[in-house]
């Protein structure tokens, strides 16, 4: 199992790299115009107060010049969990289907190795990959954040990574699912990013179209967002629902694959 | 050859809809013995070691390899079992040398020195990257991959494909000592001149079906072959009139073209008798002798 843990990470050491590299560039560009937005300080808040209401609260700009505002606006409601959830998504949709597409699971497969430790093998590392590109987010602000002057509550900032690895967590739980399902990784791909585009979009209009309220609850990027970890703290009953949620779509991608017939490409 | 049986398939069937899959395929594979299984292209082959393999799921029937139900998960069954797969894909950004330590690996095995042998015999540079590497080496890979833990049982798709005539000799010399120390071998191919000096029994496929399960000898003795006689003088139709196991029979001047079936004993002989001076025998396709075969049931 470890062999396979090594194998998954090896294989996607250069996205992997080029993600840590877009991931720290994203933090620290953000960072680096927080001066100029305390500067302006009011300035800048009048002008958003003058943005249509409907605009402000699909970008959450409740309190943009403080810290923990600025954070959850330009970081933590979209980009690292838009990063996480990509991330999950192309690592579990390239999973299986991946193998399959390139013929590399006739072999691997016949192995003397089940089915279910070969998907849990896999599993965990991109899991651990989504942890530690969380925590490599944090550090960074952790690492700018006296730099740039900008206070925040280390706790609550440990909140908002955790409700990003549950999100990433849950996606990656899906993009496993769905790459139980398929044969092809392009295919697989294509589908989980539909869907986490699809569930971010509701999520992000539900502050306005009243429709959206039926189905908010049921929203993964509502149990991970709405909380707003960066002002409340840890939301455990979000997370506690994208951990569990997670699960579940992984025992189901477990039981579909050790069923599933095998194509060849 | 023992007569322990290593891979038993009974009636075993495996539908995509009502036109492919496989159809009741039965047969038995000896320990020590190399079973040829032989088909057109899509005659279902693939699919029947496949299924053997758990890879895709039977629709009906049973199978053992080494007396344990081979279409249930055996994680410990998979241990003696070695497959080469008809599109043998690596990890192509895995030296070979990486590729093949990682199956060892997975396996639970360290077999770096077994490894190196089999690169030397098949004369494969094992620290090149498997992308740089061409279409026969990759072949190669994959051969050291089927046979570098010492299987009970091997499942062999087209493994020739793309070896030159040399590394093929070495090839079928690593199959002899595998099947010499007890293996079982399934050599699936579409080309009968393959398996032919290989194999034991040959099992034939088409569309699904067990054609027929024989010994080579047998299957021979049932083939259809095509022959060419010249002699010095003019012949005529009816001085072959009693010779037995012809037809297809055409004259002309001092030359005979038939097809045999059977033996050609009777024939060489008469031809002897009239003053043959050079024999052809066109080998016998894959299809000839298929057809040969369907006519003698």
């Amino acid at each position: 199992m470890i062999a396979l843990y090594f194998k998954t990470w090896r294989d996607h050491w250069k996205t992997l790299l080029a993600w840590c590299f877009t991931l720290m560039l994203l933090v620290s560009i953000q960072m680096s115009i927080y001066p100029s937005i305390t500067k302006n300080k009011e300035a800048l808040q009048g002008f958003l107060d003058s943005y249509p209401e409907a605009i402000r609260k699909i970008f959450r700009m409740q309190d943009y010049t403080s810290g923990a505002g600025f954070l959850s606006t330009e970081l933590y409601s979209f980009m690292v969990p838009l990063v996480l959830i990509a991330v999950g998504a192309t690592w579990g949709a390239s999973a299986t289907a991946e193998e399959e597409d390139e013929g590399t699971a006739d072999v691997l497969l016949t192995l003397p190795i089940s089915r279910t430790r070969i998907l849990l093998s896999k599993i965990a590392a991109t899991t651990t990959v989504v942890i530690f590109l969380s925590f490599l987010a944090m550090a960074n602000v952790l690492a700018l954040r006296g730099v740039v002057d900008l206070t925040i509550d280390s706790g609550k900032l440990f909140a908002a990574t955790i409700s990003s690895i549950s999100l990433g967590f849950f996606f990656t739980g899906i993009a496993f699912l769905i790459g139980s399902f398929s044969q092809r990784k392009g295919s697989a791909i294509g589908v989980v990013t539909g869907v986490s585009l699809i569930a971010f979009l509701i999520y992000s209009l539900s502050a306005l179209v009243d429709d959206f309220d039926a189905i908010a609850p049921y929203n993964p990027m509502e149990w991970g967002l709405k909380g707003q970890p960066l002002f409340n703290g840890l939301d455990a009953g979000g997370n506690f629902k994208l951990v569990i949620g997670g699960l579940v779509l992984l025992v189901l991608a477990i039981m579909k694959f050790d069923k599933k017939d095998i194509s060849t490409p | 050859m023992s007569s322990k049986t290593s891979v038993s398939l009974n009636k075993l069937s495996k539908y995509y809809g009502s036109t492919r899959g496989i159809f009741e395929v039965t047969f038995d594979v000896l320990a020590g013995e190399v079973m040829g299984f032989l088909g057109p292209n899509g005659a279902g082959k693939t699919t029947a070691i496949r299924t053997l393999l758990g890879l895709i799921k039977a629709t009906s029937g049973a199978a053992t390899i080494l007396g344990k139900n081979a279409l249930i998960p055996n994680v410990e069954l998979r241990r003696k079992i070695g497959y080469l797969p008809g599109i043998a894909a690596t990890y192509d950004r895995y030296t070979a040398l990486g590729y093949l330590d990682f199956i060892a690996r997975m396996r639970g095995l360290e077999l770096e020195a077994e490894i190196r042998k089999l690169a030397r015999r098949l004369d494969l540079d094992i620290n090149e990257h498997i992308h740089d590497l061409s279409k026969g080496n990759r072949q190669k890979v994959s051969v050291i991959q089927a046979f570098m833990h010492s299987p009970d049982v091997l499942f062999l798709d087209e493994p020739t494909s793309g070896l030159d005539p040399l590394v093929q000799r070495e090839f079928e010399k690593i199959l002899d000592e595998t099947r010499d120390r007890g293996a079982a071998i399934v050599l699936s191919s579409h080309v009968l001149s393959e398996v032919e000096h290989l194999a034991n029994r040959i099992a034939i496929i088409d569309r699904g079906e067990i054609v027929i399960v024989d010994e080579i000898s047998t299957l021979k003795a049932k083939a259809r072959r095509r022959i060419d006689l010249f002699f010095d003088s003019k012949i005529k139709r009816d001085d072959f009139n009693k010779v037995p196991n012809i037809k297809e029979i055409e004259v002309e001047d001092g030359s005979l073209h038939c097809v045999v079936t059977g033996s050609e004993h009777e024939l060489l002989k008469r031809a002897v008798e009239l003053g043959v001076n050079e024999v052809r025998t066109q080998e016998s396709s894959l299809e000839e002798i298929f057809l040969g075969l369907v006519s003698a049931k």
